[in-house]
């Protein structure tokens, strides 16, 4: 992750060209959005073919000296890359799509719920594991995860993404691949850990918002019965059960019958 | 049309002028103390941001997601303002 702050805004540019991926302009603002996609990218591929990422590291190295000059071009290139890139790296492209369908999945609920050092076996995750301890260094970190951690019932399944209109190559293939998406969805879902520590500051932000019923109604929407439908037959029930225990309880008079 | 709310109508309604960035629909108390921190105080800058992306909503809801810390919700409404106004104005 660190590699890439080294680079200067128009090699990172010339990179995200070199691996086809849509962008604008690299400035501060959009710089670390740009770092994390390329880290993805090449994650991504370094666990589907590890042989390739030396390979594409080194055809980085090459092209970056011509592509770095038509740096001004980028936004008429891309294009002609496209049909260009799409016949050599068809194969990649259908993973690379798939990684941004189920990256997005930031509300799954998968019970991975764990701690923020989370690690599996897999060593494919750990390096995701500590990209996102470093992406999510700043002060956004509790907020995000919080966040994250209150869309997850909404959002449990959010096709939403499947919208990529900028990916040409094949997205059959990628939407049926979804079965492999549990992998991305654990590293998508590996920031959203400790979701309990900090329930409090979640509530207060739910309370500042009142005029946003639409996170609230869309969440009350997933229970059959609305929250206050299921306190009150609780508290029903509760009521005839100790009305029957009471019921049940011995007389403290006599239990024989006193025949006059 | 489908249903706008207040606060996207309102803000649609009259130019963006000098509004806070608070006004753009979807963004949260919160997020807005995010955004100032970051340099984005006005409204015009984050259409600047968006702009910048292409008018991509998709990659406009990353970066919001991914740098200022926003919900997938805010960033939908947010974007979606902003496309909104996008397509009267520019």
């Amino acid at each position: 992750m660190d590699d890439y702050a080294v680079l200067s805004d128009a090699e990172l540019a010339a990179v995200l060209r070199q691996y086809n991926i849509p962008h604008g302009p690299v400035v501060g603002s959009t710089r670390k959005l740009y770092e994390k996609k390329i880290f993805e990218y090449e994650t991504q591929r370094r666990r589907l073919s590890p042989p390739n990422s030396s390979a594409s590291s080194f055809s980085y190295r090459f092209s970056d000296l011509d592509s770095a000059s038509v740096d001004s071009d980028m936004y008429d290139l891309p294009k002609k890359e496209d049909a260009l890139l799409y016949q050599s790296k068809g194969y990649s492209d259908d993973y690379y799509e798939e990684s941004y369908l189920t990256t997005r999945t930031y509300g799954e609920p998968e019970p991975v719920g764990t701690s923020k050092g989370f690690r599996q076996p897999s060593t494919s995750l750990a390096d995701t594991d500590t990209f996102h301890h470093q992406v999510r260094d700043d002060s956004f970190f509790s907020s995000e995860e919080e966040s994250k951690d209150r869309e997850r019932p909404a959002y449990g399944r959010d096709s939403a993404y499947q919208n990529i209109v900028h990916y040409r190559p094949v997205s059959s293939v990628s939407r049926s691949s979804l079965g492999l998406s549990y992998y991305p969805t654990a590293f998508s879902t590996s920031p959203m850990s400790s979701s309990a520590s900090s329930p409090t500051s979640w509530l207060t932000r739910r309370a500042i918002r009142p005029e946003k019923q639409a996170p609230g109604a869309g969440v009350g929407q997933d229970r059959q019965v609305p929250l206050w439908g299921q306190l009150l037959l609780f508290l029903v029930f509760a009521a005839f059960l100790l009305f029957v225990y009471y019921s049940m309880q011995a007389e403290d008079g006599n239990p024989f019958w006193t025949e006059p | 049309m489908d249903h706008m709310s207040p606060r996207l109508r309102a803000f649609l309604s009259e130019p963006i002028g000098e509004k806070d960035v608070a006004w753009v629909d979807g963004i949260s108390r919160e997020l807005a103390i995010n955004l100032v921190t970051k340099g984005f105080n006005k409204a015009y800058i984050l259409l600047g941001q968006f702009l910048l992306m292409h008018k991509n909503e998709a990659e406009f809801q990353k970066w919001l997601i991914c740098c200022c810390g926003a919900t997938e919700c805010e960033a939908q409404e947010s974007s979606h303002c902003l496309k909104e106004w996008c397509s009267c104005f520019l």
